[in-house]
């Protein structure tokens, strides 16, 4: 019987993280652009980043499902894309406001909107220049036990809970008293 | 754990329909490994975000010289409508006449409710079960971790760190 619900790899500097190095409690989200439970999840992840920014961290990693989504791959590269030009989650919110119509032509909107180097923003998803990095996310997904889209871990610990903001803070605010009690414990 | 047939014990033979009303059996399955995936109804959301990412890594499971099988006690004439609209290339098999006998014989039919828990039994190519997993809450999916662990387990190490996405 196997049934292991642990993220096993590390946050890196690698990733995008929205919140404080510092923050007690990390929530891990692996997501499909094109998913509707990510975007629902989306508002209530961010709420609870932006309503406790001492406390939490949100970390966003790619897991396209491309049989169901055929255009989830190609809106990951054009949010490394954006990444790459240092925005990343204003392209990730443009991306899920616009998930049903998500066409290279709308990728390109987005991009035009948040006010990207278009020219290079199209160079760079022609060539794919970051589909390893995609690739990448979804390899480490398969290792932590991704189990649908979205995926979130909160320090470590798969959460399989119901994506509501009240359940959400429950879980995280158990898991900043567990990481308070080991860091207590350890002292 | 209580519920299925354990490891270590002879994966009991079947044939069931595909959804192409074709009979599939286990035992023309000798000399792969195969995923034996029970699961409790087409169409239902958490079935199909389970199906779907396993038809993304089917590569990669692949990779470790296994097939995957679907059940569930569903039609073939639903198999089929379902697979195609979810672009499943694995045989998804009809447990469906006598109602969940399979399922039954694997030791994970719900009296309950007639549909049989979300479990997961991992062949060998000498059609021995190796490794088992029954979801504890039918409404959620096993991890992909626990796919590839198990294939790890009985097949080696070979692609676990490097599957294509």
């Amino acid at each position: 019987m196997l049934d292991e619900r642990v993220q096993r790899t590390e946050i890196t500097e690698e990733d995008w993280i929205l919140g404080p190095p510092t923050a007690p409690v990390t929530m891990l989200e692996y997501g499909d652009f094109e998913c509707p439970h990510c975007a629902m999840a989306r508002p209530v992840l961010e709420g609870l980043v932006a309503e406790n920014p001492e406390m939490l961290r949100l970390v966003y990693r790619h897991f396209p499902v491309t049989t169901v989504h055929p255009h989830a791959l190609m809106a990951a590269e054009a949010a490394e894309a954006a990444g790459a030009q240092g925005q990343f989650w204003e392209m990730h919110n443009m991306i899920f406001a616009h998930q049903s119509q998500l066409a290279y032509d709308t990728l390109r909107a987005c991009a035009v909107a948040i006010g990207l180097d278009v020219a290079r923003f199209g160079l760079e998803m022609e060539e794919h220049v970051h589909l390893p990095q995609v690739r990448l996310d979804f390899r480490r997904g398969v290792r932590d036990g991704v189990n649908g889209t979205p995926t979130i871990f909160i320090n470590r610990l798969r959460y399989d809970g119901p994506r509501d903001h009240v359940s959400m803070l429950a879980a995280i605010v158990a898991a900043r008293k567990a990481a308070h009690g080991r860091v207590r414990g350890a002292a | 754990m209580a519920k299925g047939l354990s490891p270590g014990t002879q994966a009991a033979d079947f044939t069931l329909l595909n959804g192409k009303g074709q009979p599939v059996k286990l035992i023309d399955y000798r000399g792969k490994n195969v995923v034996l995936a029970f699961y409790p109804a087409d169409w239902s959301p958490v079935c199909t975000s389970e199906l779907a990412l396993i038809q993304e890594t089917l590569g990669e499971i692949r990779d470790y010289n296994a097939e995957v099988l679907g059940v569930s006690v569903d039609g073939h004439w639903s198999h089929g409508a379902w697979a195609e609209r979810l672009h499943l290339t694995f045989p998804l098999l009809a447990d469906f006449w006598p109602h969940g006998q399979v399922a039954r014989q694997y030791g994970v039919f719900r009296d309950s409710d007639g549909m049989s828990e979300r479990a997961l039994f991992f062949i060998d190519a000498a059609g021995v079960i190796r490794d088992t997993w029954v979801a504890e809450n039918l409404g959620v999916a096993p991890g992909l971790n626990v796919i590839f662990d198990a294939l790890e387990r009985i097949q080696g190490a070979r692609g676990k760190e490097t599957p294509r996405a």
